[in-house]
């Protein structure tokens, strides 16, 4: 049965998977304290510039090490002077030859890859580069992007269900992206796959929103698509577009073509916070500047848009959260995602035994 | 722990017109609008779907539409529509509170809707008459409402908390008070004779010298407060059995609107009834001002008390503050905590109440 608390209220995070902790441009050389999954962790890049995390705490007397330095490949503690290598192991004790044996701290694997660091929270032996969601248009020649890092109080899967359900363009953001058929008449699939869902919808021959307009430069109607993509447990990449109605969209061509991908990773720190990481990618507009900043005011608004929706639904769900809900049809691909996370958490915690799983106070 | 079989005021019935307006009340999500005839609706201010409060949505006509995913619910709370679907699911709706307009407040039914009687709404016709001879206040209390049931049942406090207005010591002192069951209220009576007048009464009664006091303040369950002030010269003689609703030659009434927001908040409506006397429009005018100041005195002691509640170590609530230490003048606080406590345990025992 599932989980009807829709805010997810103490439940565990799937460990084993790449969250994204931070866009590359937020670490520079100074560390960086991030919470993933109610885990404090420190973010440095060492001597080649690469990313290293670990546990954000002195082995000595438990100072966060983000308040320390970096010192070469080494990161030195704010307090007493421990020195630390990225494998979390104390090199150095001030005044001391030799540090004491256990005197090492949890590292975690962190790789750079798409303008984003990653980090694996699960076991290090299983983090497989290969597994990282690819965000390829972040760094891509001839595309633009825009983002935001934004803390956010509500359950990251409040997120993810807004994602894999785009019918709610036509209420929430009916000045920019939205209109009412994307509601009323889009043709809606849910389809399965091996790490996740790919909901995907069609909404042909229909006015355009009006964002689509202005920048597709639409006088006719449209067929538009929005392709959701999510990776379990916490990534997605959104293909939005449009084509002129009856144009062969559909089979992958069509006049006037306009798209943008917007790629997501929904990090959560607890179980009533999240870091939301999002980021639109486009190569229209690539040459007009002052177009592409209209474009990004409008996402902004969007997201912001989004974001106090998130915020009300918290707090009513940690208000009455054993109200009972409804489910709607469109809520076929965020059901599946929810439920995918669900068996993946009993998964992790079958694999793990009788050992008891830290849940985040 | 709320009586909610009752009438409680949700506010003022020109706070409320064809618009969404978030309240919480008894710690429950409410949305307030009114039709376009102007009749008016409260519904639970969550949608059935995916619980974001409907007063974020939009008014399209009589009905309210979510902001989220659209789905469209009539004044009765039922779904009506849920976009790109043919049917609507069953149980996909929300709750109706029922709600009245009557003598100037918008009354809301918490409980059992069957049980809804309009005739329990508690009789604040004073106010239909007084037309513009009224002055009224909106006030967010940080406190638990039964801090404030105390303070209006009390009035020895005038004497402390509103010393440059309606207080002075002979009011604590000098009292003689009297608590009467009548009915299902309960009246607290107090006179003070031949006493040097507080400032406000100096000021709006015209006194030659020392006068009588009385004031008289009731309660039905679960906050249906109305206190009535009067003032006399102190020549006149004032006997314990006379109408002591009356102002004699100068005095007001003062009506309170009271609704728990949550445990530790409240918000109040209060109406005060101007004496005829009073034909000026400055010194009404500064009479309001007077009530005002010293309404807001009483919110900083509640503040203040409900502060020390929830630090208490002993995890003190509203409710314990009779058993830590009582006065005499607490005589009336208790008979009206007795009627509430019943009142409240009668409704945990009907499966009606229990289903609403």
């Amino acid at each position: 049965m599932l989980n009807r608390d829709l805010a997810r209220t103490g439940q565990d995070f799937v460990r084993e998977a790449w969250y994204l902790a931070a866009w590359s441009d937020e670490l520079d050389k100074t560390p960086l304290g991030v919470i993933l999954l109610g885990e404090s962790i420190v973010l440095y890049r060492r001597g080649d510039a690469s990313p290293v995390a670990l546990e954000n705490r002195c082995a000595h007397r438990s100072l966060p090490l983000s308040l320390g330095c970096v010192r070469g490949e080494l990161i030195e503690c704010a307090y007493h002077g421990l020195q630390f290598d990225a494998s979390g192991r104390c090199v150095h004790v001030p005044g001391q030859s030799r540090p004491p044996a256990d005197a090492t701290i949890r590292s975690y694997p962190a790789v750079e890859q798409d303008r984003c660091i990653w980090i694996w929270m699960g076991a290090p032996q299983n983090a497989d580069t290969a597994k990282i969601t690819p965000f390829p248009w972040m760094a891509k020649k001839g595309w633009r992007q825009t983002k935001l890092h934004a803390r956010i109080a509500a359950n990251y899967q409040l997120i993810i269900d807004n994602l894999l359900d785009l019918s709610h363009l036509s209420f929430v953001h009916s000045s920019t992206v939205g209109s009412p058929e994307l509601a009323e008449s889009a043709r809606v699939k849910a389809e399965p796959t091996e790490d996740g869902v790919i909901v995907s919808r069609w909404t042909l021959d229909v006015p355009p929103a009006p964002t689509y307009a202005q920048f597709g430069n639409y006088y006719c109607n449209i067929d538009r698509w929005q392709i959701s993509r999510w990776f379990v447990p916490s990534t997605l990449v959104i293909r939005n577009g449009s084509a002129k109605a009856g144009s062969g969209a559909q089979t992958g061509g069509g006049e006037q073509r306009f798209e943008f991908i917007v790629c997501h990773g929904v990090t959560p720190e607890s179980d009533r916070v999240t870091n939301y990481f999002w980021a639109v990618t486009h190569d229209f507009l690539y040459d007009d500047l002052p177009a592409a900043e209209e474009f990004h005011r409008q996402s902004h608004q969007v997201i912001g848009e989004d974001i106090a929706v998130f915020k009300a639904q918290q707090d009513m769900l940690e208000r009455q959260p054993l109200a009972p809900v409804i489910d709607i049809r469109y809520d076929a691909g965020p059901l599946h995602a929810r439920r995918m996370v669900d068996a993946r958490l009993a998964a992790e915690l079958h694999s793990r035994g009788k050992e008891r799983i830290n849940v985040p106070a | 722990m709320f009586l909610r079989n009752c009438w409680y005021a949700a506010g003022f019935s020109d706070d409320f017109g064809h618009a969404l307006t978030a309240r919480t009340f008894l710690g429950e999500a409410v949305v307030i609008y009114r039709t376009e005839k102007g009749a008016p609706i409260a519904l639970e201010d969550r949608c059935a779907h995916r619980r974001l409060p409907l007063s974020m949505g939009r008014l399209d006509g009589d009905r309210v539409e979510c902001a989220y995913h659209g789905l469209v619910y009539d004044h009765s709370g039922a779904c009506i529509k849920i976009p790109g679907q043919a049917s609507v699911p069953q149980g996909a709706r929300v709750r109706a509170y029922p709600v009245l307009d009557r003598h100037t407040y918008l009354w809301i039914w918490m409980g059992n809707p069957k049980l809804a009687d309009p005739a329990l709404i508690p009789d604040y016709s004073a106010i239909d008459t007084a037309g513009e001879r009224t002055s009224r206040i909106r006030l967010h209390l940080r406190c638990n409402y039964l801090l404030t049931v105390d303070n209006l049942l009390d009035l020895s406090h005038l004497a402390y908390v509103h010393a440059t207005t309606t207080g002075s010591p002979a009011l604590a002192e000098e009292a003689v008070v009297k608590v009467v069951r009548v009915g299902d209220a309960v009246l607290i009576k107090r006179w003070q004779r031949n006493i040097d007048p507080s400032p406000t009464f100096q000021q709006f009664g015209a006194f030659k010298g020392r006068v009588n006091l009385w004031q008289v303040s009731e309660y039905r369950a679960p906050c249906y407060i109305r206190v009535s002030y009067g003032s006399c010269d102190a020549d006149v003689p004032v006997h314990e059995d006379d109408d002591i609703w009356s102002h004699g030659a100068w005095g007001f009434k003062v009506l309170h609107g009271l609704i728990p927001e949550t445990e530790r908040t409240t918000h109040q409506f209060r109406t005060v009834t101007i004496h005829p006397s009073q034909a000026s429009a400055a010194a009404i005018a500064e009479f309001k001002r007077q009530c005002d100041l010293i309404i807001n005195e009483d919110r900083e002691v509640f503040a203040i008390q409900q502060e020390a509640l929830d630090t208490d170590p002993r995890g003190l609530s509203a409710w314990d503050l009779r058993s830590t230490a009582t006065i005499g003048a607490d005589q009336g606080l208790i008979q009206a905590r007795r009627l509430l406590r019943q009142r409240m345990d009668a409704e945990t025992v009907l499966p009606a109440a229990a289903s609403a």
